[in-house]
């Protein structure tokens, strides 16, 4: 059941972006519940459909953003991790529609108006089922526990200085 | 030689329409009207679909407002059921709809009409936009993305979902409200009444800066059309009211008989319907949303915004207010209201219950639902079979009711600014404006922003393209 966004802790977000319904695209929402269950209490997330200009209010009061999606890419590996990178001008470069708006478009105006930018990542898991259907597939969520790995790591090293491998 | 101008899209409002100017033979306008040029289709390809089926449809109409029409589905679709919902439910719907209001209000200010105040004709096509304002003035641009924040993380929380909710059903809501949300909500809009303050501060300021043009520009009296309960300003339930010019009451009816005062007719040049007040002279021309609303409703139950709606009227003697950029003034008093209403919602113990739906019976009928969208009175009328099977729907959107007066607001305009059977780059700007102040929906849910691809074609009385013309082809002005 949707609630408020928790502010467990301050320093890293953990938001899972995708549509529940439509098979693997919803394994970001999945690893968000595995991870509140692994963090009980201290772990800031919030899910989304996807994200909108206001989100760039919320993600300017984090040190960290980890963002988890359903990623159909060719290759081997379970999962890939790129940096987010805000776009030089917080003005997108094509038209826009006012509640979709790209992470890099979101950086820049927690940037420019907000006066922060997190240090943002995204966690892509690799997947391929997107019909209707409201469970993520088996294969996906295996490596999506591979992908939580990742995610643990990252959270348990948050401040100290350290690079996750 | 009578000539066709043609604005297409116009930008900065809510879906894909275009402004047609037709001109006479000495080069000044003959008429003009703005166009719809999508096709949704939601009236026919729901019948047949399950009556408690529409709440969820229906909100898809629109991105912009789909709470708006989620919440008069589920009305309409409980008169047919001859359902009510648990109190709790009708203020946890009620607090979803002052989401919406705020946010739908706090991005056509900031983001559709402020632009036109903040920069200038002679700017680039491509900063009179939102973005302009984002990047030379940042504190209206943190003001525009709280506001509407708090009206979205509502909408989310209470709805289910951000964009499209799904919290209403046939008998109540699917949910309730848990306290940590519920104190996270009211942090939310609290900390948001200063920025709605100021909100009406700026449009008093651009009111009192262009004091003429706010007086002046598409100002012509009309009927005006809102819902009223206990002589107070009503946005989720209530009697629909007429007032005349002079404000005087001429008429007042149940939604469930709209159809004994206000007639549709199809036009042929838009996909848009257009409505009239069947008792109503000026081919029953009235209108709706924000401007007439604060026409319609004698006072505003919450303390600032009845304040500001005082001084409000002071500037048209009590009377009600006949200009068109006086919808933006209107829209913010009513962001106020929504902020205020927000927390009063929030405040009290019931919107905790747990006791948010009854059980419904399958059944068949018909039923209205009505509500003041932020762009308007919107109405959701079904009729279903035994089964639950829809057979007719009929939806009377925003648009439909202001499209006479919008067309009338174009047609002032450009008789002002077309001269000589051709047109300033600057005066398409101006042709647009008037249509914002409509905030118009044209049930859709993208929004052209950035270099806004603004074209004006000149076609001789033969058809052929004369000249065409885009933003960003016009040299700077002076």
């Amino acid at each position: 059941m949707k609630q408020a966004l928790r502010r467990a802790r301050a320093d890293v977000l953990v938001v899972g972006v995708g549509s529940p319904i439509r098979q693997d695209d919803g394994v970001g929402h999945e690893m968000v519940r595995l991870l509140a269950q692994r963090f009980p209490g201290g772990l800031s997330s919030e899910v989304l459909f996807e994200p909108d200009i206001g989100f760039a209010e919320t993600v300017s009061r984090f040190a960290e953003l980890i963002v988890l999606d359903a990623w159909d890419f060719d290759g081997p590996e379970p999962y890939r991790v790129v940096d987010l990178v805000p776009s030089a001008s917080c003005a997108p470069v094509q038209s826009f529609v006012s509640h979709v708006f790209d992470w890099e478009l979101i950086l820049a105006v927690a940037r420019d108006v907000f006066g922060h930018v997190p240090k943002a990542r995204l966690v892509g898991v690799r997947a391929s089922a997107f019909e209707y259907a409201e469970q993520v597939t088996p294969a996906c969520m295996l490596r999506a526990g591979e992908a939580l790995e990742f995610v643990e790591r990252c959270l348990s090293l948050f401040g100290s200085g350290a690079e996750v491998g | 030689m009578p000539k066709v101008i043609r604005i297409d899209p116009v930008t900065r409002i809510e879906g894909h329409g275009r402004v047609v100017v037709r001109l006479n033979d000495v080069g000044t306008v003959d008429d003009a009207y703005l166009t719809v040029a999508e096709f949704r289709g939601f009236e026919k390809f729901c019948e047949g679909r399950m009556l408690w089926e529409m709440p969820t449809i229906t909100s898809r109409i629109c991105g912009f407002c789909p709470v708006s029409h989620h919440l008069a589905s589920v009305k309409a679709t409980e008169a047919v059921l001859g359902t009510q919902p648990p109190p709790a439910a009708v203020k946890l719907r009620e607090l979803m709809h002052m989401g919406q209001v705020l946010q739908s209000h706090a991005l056509h200010f900031y983001f559709c009409a402020l632009p036109d105040f903040a920069v200038t004709d002679t700017m680039p096509p491509e900063a009179r936009s939102a973005f302009g304002l984002l990047q030379t003035n940042k504190a209206v641009a943190q003001s525009a993305i709280k506001l509407r924040k708090a009206g979205q993380d509502i909408v989310d929380i209470v709805g289910g979902g951000r964009l499209h909710p799904v919290a209403c059903i046939p008998g109540g809501m699917s949910k309730s409200l848990d306290n940590y949300s519920r104190v996270e909500l009211f942090r939310g809009v609290h900390s948001v009444v200063k920025l709605a303050q100021h909100a009406v501060k700026m449009v008093k300021d651009l009111q009192q800066k262009h004091t003429h043009t706010f007086q002046t520009f598409a100002a012509f009296p009309s009927l005006y059309m809102g819902l009223v309960k206990d002589e107070r300003l009503e946005l989720y339930d209530g009697a629909v009211r007429l007032v005349d010019q002079d404000g005087v009451k001429v008429a007042e009816f149940e939604a469930k008989d709209y159809l004994s005062h206000i007639s549709e007719t199809v036009d042929e040049k838009s996909w848009t319907k257009h409505t009239a007040f069947m008792s109503g002279g000026e081919g029953g021309l009235y209108r709706v949303a924000s401007l007439a609303r604060l026409n319609v409703a004698p006072s505003i139950h919450t303390p600032l915004a009845q304040a500001e709606l005082q001084e409000y009227r002071q500037l048209s003697g009590g009377k009600p207010q006949h200009a068109s950029l006086f919808y933006h003034y209107a829209r913010m008093i009513e962001l106020l209201y929504a902020v205020e209403r927000a927390k009063e919602l929030l405040n009290d113990p019931e919107i905790l219950s747990s006791d948010v739906r009854v059980p419904v019976k399958r059944s068949g009928g018909e039923g209205v639902g009505v509500l003041e969208a932020p762009r308007g009175t919107l109405f959701h009328h079904y009729q279903a079979n035994d089964d639950g099977r829809l057979t007719k729907v009929n939806l009377i959107v925003s648009t439909a009711h202001n499209a006479i007066a919008m067309n009338r607001s174009i047609r002032d305009v450009a008789q002002t600014l077309v001269k000589d059977g051709d047109i300033p780059e600057k005066s398409l700007n101006r042709i647009e404006m008037a249509i914002r102040c409509y905030d118009p929906c044209l049930s859709c849910s993208s929004h052209a922003h950035g270099r806004m691809p603004l074209e004006v074609t000149i076609v001789g009385p033969d058809g052929a393209v004369v000249s065409r013309r885009r933003h960003g082809d016009f040299p700077p002005g002076p």
